[in-house]
């Protein structure tokens, strides 16, 4: 039933909607989608035209000087990174060098004195951990 | 006036590219115009689709084998370009072109008579509440007098496919019509 009201020719399918519509409707309805300003498609190929020159991708074709204009501009460019990016490795370990001399042995014997506990926290947490490695060792062998 | 085969050959060969574009142009762009037309009502927005889908068909020209019409070729981008700005339109929230009302002041046919312009706002209304794929199939059948294998491979569906998205349509159609 379905299979017979599909297999329908194309005037019997234009009338269907024209039994729901006018024929005039639907002429009316197609007309007005129809409608568009005055020499439009006249003037469309031209504006298409234009459109699509302005869509291209612009190629430069450089001229030998050009060339080596790009490359010379490109080699200060990286000569220039390398020699900034040496100064401040030099500069950096200078200053590292100063600030050690620069610290009297009072200094360090202060700071020595004021954060020793810390020094035997850190010296008891080592000892700690050896003998419960040496304890897991023991364990491991006996099992 | 040379065949769409003969005029492809021509620009693939790089023989007056523009000129036999041109050609091209003018052989299919009233078709083109008026479907996408009816599908979005706006001239400027028609235009725009359309300048989009002449653009496409240049850059996608050389590589295009001729295994289909050009026109069922054509058709198939303009069906994609069409959903995909309506669909874009949708996202932004500017759906003013599926429910502007056709203008019909501008048509000859067109009668004074209440009961004839009423049918003619429940057409347009009736049109504009379908699914948009069911909405290109119903013009492409009634307005263009595609055949469905025609109508399918534009569409990218089955010929089933394509007969079942007009007879909902009508079937929608007519309940939209006993509705209002």
């Amino acid at each position: 039933m379905e299979q017979k009201k599909i297999n329908t020719t194309l005037e019997e399918d234009q009338l269907m909607v024209e039994r729901l519509f006018s024929k005039e409707a639907l002429a009316n309805y197609d007309k007005s989608a129809s409608n568009v300003p005055a020499s439009y498609f006249e003037k469309f190929p031209e504006t298409l035209q234009q459109r699509i020159a302005n869509n291209k991708p612009k190629v430069f074709f450089l001229t030998p000087l050009g060339k080596m204009a790009i490359a010379a501009v490109f080699l200060v460019i990286v000569s220039s990174t390398f020699i900034f990016l040496n100064n401040s490795v030099s500069k950096k370990s200078i200053m590292v060098s100063i600030s050690m001399q620069d610290i009297s042995n009072d200094e360090i014997e202060a700071y020595v004195d004021a954060n020793e506990w810390m020094a035997d926290i850190d010296w008891q947490s080592e000892t700690f951990k050896s003998d419960t490695e040496i304890e897991q060792f023991y364990k491991d062998s006996i099992d | 006036m040379q065949s769409d085969q003969e005029l492809i050959l021509q620009f693939q060969k790089s023989i007056q590219r523009e000129e036999t574009f041109t050609q091209l142009v003018k052989k299919h762009q009233a078709k083109v115009y008026h479907q996408i037309k009816r599908m979005v009502n706006d001239h400027d927005d028609a235009d725009d689709i359309a300048q989009m889908v002449w653009i496409k068909i240049w850059n996608k020209l050389d590589g295009f084998k001729m295994e289909s019409e050009f026109s069922t070729w054509l058709f198939r981008i303009a069906y994609n370009e069409t959903l995909n700005f309506i669909a874009k339109q949708k996202r932004q929230g500017s759906n003013t072109s599926s429910t502007d009302i056709l203008n019909y002041e501008n048509t000859p046919s067109h009668t004074d008579a209440p009961k004839s312009s009423e049918i003619q706002i429940k057409l347009d209304q009736g049109i504009k509440q379908l699914p948009e794929k069911q909405q290109f199939v119903f013009m492409l059948r009634y307005f263009e007098e595609l055949n469905y294998e025609k109508i399918a491979s534009i569409t990218g569906t089955t010929v089933g496919g394509a007969k079942a998205n007009y007879h909902q349509a009508i079937k929608k159609l007519e309940e939209f019509l006993k509705k209002s």
